[in-house]
């Protein structure tokens, strides 16, 4: 059941995440989310996440010279991040309050 | 650090246009990482839907990968339906009293039949261009292949009329 409960950490949406400070590259935005997200994402989700999110223009490729190539959010990303990050925040303020009703957890 | 040469195959499992596009980023994280067995099956594992979903800027690309998923499900369809016909019609197993059955085993060969027809003949201008294509650019192993389909039988004909020992 925690394994399941663990699917909120949806990888488009921690790779949004990861890039919504600054542009990055794979082995960096692997880095971040491991770090600061707690999540370990494998090299073929990243890249699957990747072409998907480029695909809907919710992130894009930045010039590079070298083969670690950047990535950056767009427009669309920044508010489809926003949008979801505010339902996420709801559902976290709501399971807050309940816990600390029905359990006087101290984090409520 | 070079990659490990299972990653290197795994990457190979991608269609062309994927490869050319994320290759060499994937190359490049999977020698930040140090590769390994598990690095190698994570891309591996992701080989297959990208053949169903190519970069959307490829647009030959997307032709391939729909004319590819177009290929396989009848393939598999088909073959399905070939292997149920082998294990109840052929095996002269029909229900007494239902003769609608054999009326939908009629149905099912005429479609076999009209579905290879179509798939066939609309399969035959590329099959032509890409023989010519690859005769032209003198690529002798992309030619086997698609002969193969012409060849193959052949083949068969001739082990068939092979005098036993």
């Amino acid at each position: 059941m925690t394994d399941r409960l663990d699917r909120w950490a949806d990888p488009p949406l921690l790779v949004l995440a990861s890039l919504a400070d600054e542009p990055k590259h794979g082995y960096a935005i692997i880095q971040d989310v491991a770090e600061t997200m707690g999540v370990r994402l494998s090299a073929g989700t990243l890249y699957a996440v990747i072409a998907r999110l480029e695909a809907r223009g919710l992130i894009e490729p930045l010039e590079s010279d070298d083969r670690r190539r950047p990535y950056r959010i767009t427009m669309a990303g920044a508010e489809a991040l926003a949008r979801q990050s505010e339902r996420m925040s709801q559902v976290a303020s709501v399971a807050r309050e309940r816990l600390g009703t029905r359990l006087g957890w101290a984090g409520a | 650090m070079r990659p490990p040469a299972l990653a290197r195959a795994a990457l190979a499992l991608y269609p062309p246009s994927w490869r050319a596009r994320y290759g060499d980023e994937i190359l490049a994280l999977l020698e930040d990482c140090g590769g390994g067995p598990a690095a190698a099956a994570s891309v591996a594992w992701r080989a297959l839907p990208a053949w169903f979903s190519p970069p959307l800027h490829d647009r030959p690309a997307r032709m391939r990968a729909s004319l590819a998923t177009a290929l396989m499900s009848w393939s598999v369809l088909a073959g399905l339906g070939l292997v149920f016909a082998q294990l109840t019609q052929l095996q002269g197993l029909t229900a007494p009293g239902h003769p609608e059955l054999r009326w939908a085993y009629a149905v099912f060969d005429v479609t076999l039949a009209t579905s290879a027809l179509v798939a066939g003949l609309g399969g035959l201008p590329l099959w032509l261009l890409m023989l010519r294509r690859a005769r032209r650019e003198q690529r002798p192993r992309d030619t086997v292949y698609l002969l193969l389909p012409v060849l193959a039988p052949r083949a068969a004909e001739l082990l068939t009329l092979w005098p036993a020992p």
